[in-house]
């Protein structure tokens, strides 16, 4: 079944200037210092941003990283085929076994064409973060941190009157749902392990030590009669006629879009539904991709497939009209898609103009896959 | 387990190998290390090294030349020469399937080759080494047969222990907009698959069908003993198209089990030492914002260290409690003391350090605390905008309450 939606829905921004705690000005907070290997407490969303810095978020840490890695500036010779139970390699890369192996994020080096892993070593409260490269060959390597050039971005300050565990660490936490970069900020998204709320930063980059961020709270309506907000658990910037635009799935499900330039302090932000996933998905990640010289955004869900969606129809698209009695077998309104057959795909990254590289579940094996995959198929 | 009492632990090694001497071929300037066929040396031997000194454990390997082992070192091996010398992989045998071997460093002490590994060895899983000094940049080396070894850390032996101590909220009977459950652990969780040991179970005895939110990055507090569970907010959420098609996740006048299954496995791997069920009845969903105008304060007795006590009239979230009320003195200096939330989160208490000082005081409610049902001191859950009577203080970052500890 579709799964576009019918209700109207009128989203309303509402920001709020937070003051964000940042790395020690002069300490890390200098892109070129060459410091002390960045302390990750945990690797979870990745994205490359300006001049090839990989932008790492570190939930445990409550911070975002930005590594410069050093990579090639050309990519090998080699066309990599793709791996087959890639956390099984990873997990003999890190020395343990494969259920001991949390993959979480990948990205395309955008010169190299390095794909980079971010990875949890363990699953319990010792579990260590890792990055791993993935060359032309098919060669993985842990990325050695120490003497990388990195700056860091607090994202939240953990205050000392907080509830602690028997060790004195606080209960509370923030895990970020995703990362993406756009006109000299990164867009953090989270999730409060306490408070249900809408949680989106907006950080200037480069980081430097005396800045304030945005926190972005976005609500949304739902046919005119309610009003709400909710997380945001991926998103992705893009451009329509040159105007800078984020796109991002809430985790009680509606897509919305809303142009960058209009978050701004203070003001009321009209944002528009495109699309409802509907009941028992949740949107995995999202890119967009070039196919015969168009553009297109892609959405992995975790059951509904992929969804493939023309940005001229996102330009296009009203806000999409109420219905009061949708069912399951309420046909889909909003944005037009199509379904891809991608089930299993858990995320994706652009590899080069003719390529997007997934992480895979099959299906019948069970088996976790890296594969290359040609945008003239999707 | 201390790395001082693993160390003490016998090592199960399980190869050592007796080799030829080392000869080397002449051609490669190897200078003084002749060729000395035919002769019996000491063994070489690779085993684990777990002083605790030099901790965490690493993988050594002895009885090999000091002369061939420092022309191997000047000659400037490259990560990849030190992979095909003399690499570890996780296994009993050699990997035919491309496995990478572990990433580590090595370096050269005198007659020791030594790999350190990034990562400390798991306690009780088998590595499989296969040293090889005519794969590295000193080959041929001839006469010198491959040696391959296995070793393995002790096991820990860990038994099933953890269980799940707490479940808030803590009350029988919960709205059917209910939000969250706060699962508490008497010990560290593991992460990655805490929606298969979850299951909610209707009075007809049937389970329901994805009625949580199931997020990759599972809601845990830093030190995994507290997993933040809640409910699908598009069910929840009224005019949304979950809400539609599945419904809300739960429905009043039902009674439901919450279920904990013993498959959960903690942190050292372990499954929970038992299951864990919370029986509760559902009740009218709940759209009212929390007012802290409705809230009772018992002010303590001056010179006493009995608890300041606010009582609500439902339950507040129990996580939120814990960090979003503040009491000062008239003079702005903090009050701090020991927080418990009791009678089912509708009462907080604030236990002293010292004994209460006759004055003015001022409670700071952060606007964010939430009730059960998710709405909070601003706003509710999903404002009906038809009817703004039900927002409360709307912006507001704060409320200020006002209590007196009056002199004796």
């Amino acid at each position: 079944m579709s799964s576009t939606a019918r209700h109207a829905l009128i989203f309303v921004a509402m920001l709020a200037m937070v003051s964000f705690a940042w790395a020690e000005p002069g300490k890390d907070a200098s892109p070129s210092q060459k410091a002390s290997a960045p302390a990750l407490e945990s690797a979870g969303q990745l994205t490359f941003g300006p001049d090839n810095i990989l932008f790492a978020a570190d939930s445990r840490g409550t911070a975002v990283y930005a590594l410069d890695l050093g990579d090639s500036d050309k990519p090998s010779d080699e066309e990599m085929a793709g791996i087959e139970d890639v956390d099984e390699k990873v997990a003999g890369l890190l020395g343990t076994t494969p259920r001991q192996v949390l993959i979480q994020d990948i990205a395309v080096h955008p010169k190299s064409k390095n794909i980079y892993l971010s990875v949890s070593r363990g699953r319990g409260d010792d579990a260590k973060p890792a990055i791993v490269k993935v060359d032309g060959k098919g060669n993985l390597s842990l990325v050695d941190l120490t003497g990388v050039s990195y700056t860091k971005a607090m994202i939240s300050n953990v205050p000392a009157e907080d509830a602690k565990d028997r060790r004195g660490r606080p209960l509370r936490a923030m895990a970020i749902t995703d990362i993406a970069y756009s006109g000299g900020h990164l867009y953090v998204a989270g999730l409060s392990n306490e408070e249900f709320a809408s949680n989106l930063r907006k950080v200037p980059y480069p980081f430097t030590g005396d800045m304030t961020a945005t926190s972005v709270e976005i609500y949304h309506g739902a046919h005119g009669a309610y009003e709400t907000h909710s997380p945001i658990s991926t998103l992705m910037p893009y451009e329509i006629e040159g105007e800078a635009h984020l796109l991002a799935a809430y985790t009680c499900t509606p897509l919305v879009t809303f142009p960058l330039d209009k978050l701004e302090d203070g003001k009321h932000l009209k944002g528009k539904t495109i699309a409802e996933l509907g009941f028992g998905n949740r949107p995995l990640d999202m890119i967009s991709f070039d196919k015969d010289g168009e553009p297109y955004i892609l959405v992995l869900n975790s059951s509904r497939g992929g969804m493939k969606i023309d940005p001229k129809d996102v330009e296009k698209a009203e806000a999409i009209v109420t219905h009061e009695h949708i069912t399951r077998d309420t046909p889909a309104a909003g944005v037009p898609y199509v379904t891809l057959p991608m089930a299993g795909v858990l995320r994706a990254d652009n590899f080069d103009d003719k390529h997007l590289v997934v992480l895979r579940r099959d299906l019948n094996t069970g088996g976790l896959q890296l594969r290359l995959w040609r945008t003239e198929w999707i | 387990m201390d790395l001082a009492s693993r160390a003490l632990r016998a090592l199960r090694i399980s190869a050592a190998v007796v080799a030829p001497v080392l000869v080397a071929s002449p051609s490669l300037g190897l200078g003084e290390v002749q060729a000395d066929a035919g002769q019996t040396a000491a063994p070489i031997a690779i085993h684990l090294d777990t002083n605790p000194l030099t901790a965490p454990s690493s993988v050594v390997a002895v009885g090999l030349d000091r002369r061939v082992l420092a022309t191997l070192d000047s000659a400037g091996p490259t990560a990849e020469d030190w992979q095909r010398l003399f690499p570890i992989y996780t296994g009993a045998e050699l990997p035919t399937d491309g496995r990478p071997p572990v990433a580590g460093k090595w370096t050269v002490e005198g007659e020791v080759l030594r790999f350190r590994p990034r990562f400390p060895f798991d306690p009780g899983l088998t590595y499989v080494t296969r040293l090889d000094l005519s794969a590295g940049p000193l080959a041929p080396v001839d006469l010198i047969p491959p040696v391959i070894a296995t070793f393995a850390l002790p096991a820990e032996i860990t038994e099933s222990s953890t269980v799940v101590s707490q479940v808030f909220p803590t009350a029988s009977e919960l709205p059917e907009n209910l939000l969250r459950f706060y699962l508490h652990f008497s010990a560290p969780m593991s992460r990655g698959e805490a929606y298969a040991h979850i299951r909610l179970i209707d009075d007809q005895g049937q389970p329901a069908n994805r009625p949580f939110l199931e997020i990759d990055e599972e809601l845990w507090d830093p030190g995994m003993r507290r997993l933040t569970l809640f409910f699908d907010p598009g069910r929840i959420k009224r005019g949304l198209r979950p809400h539609f098609e599945a419904g809300p996740p739960l429905t009043a006048g039902t009674t439901y089990r919450l279920v904990i299954d013993a498959g959960w496995r903690d942190a050292n791997d372990q499954p929970l030492a038992e299951g864990f069920e919370k029986t509760f009845r559902v009740t009218a969903p709940d759209r009212q914002a929390p007012n802290p105008s409705d809230w009772s304060i018992v002010a303590p007795a001056v010179a006493s260290r009995e608890p300041l006590e606010l009582r609500f009239p439902e339950p507040l979230d129990h996580g939120l409690l814990q960090r979003v009320l503040h009491v000062e003195t008239a003079d702005g200096i903090p009050v701090i003391g020991e927080v418990r939330v009791t009678n089912g989160e509708r009462r907080f208490r604030l236990l002293p350090q010292v004994p209460w000082r006759a004055g003015s005081y001022t409670i700071t409610v952060e606007t964010i605390l939430e009730d059960i049902a998710g709405n909070n001191l601003n706003t509710v859950f999903d404002v009906d905008v038809k009817n703004s009577g039900s927002q409360v203080g709307r912006g507001r970052k704060v409320f200020e309450l006002q209590f007196d500890v009056d002199p004796r």
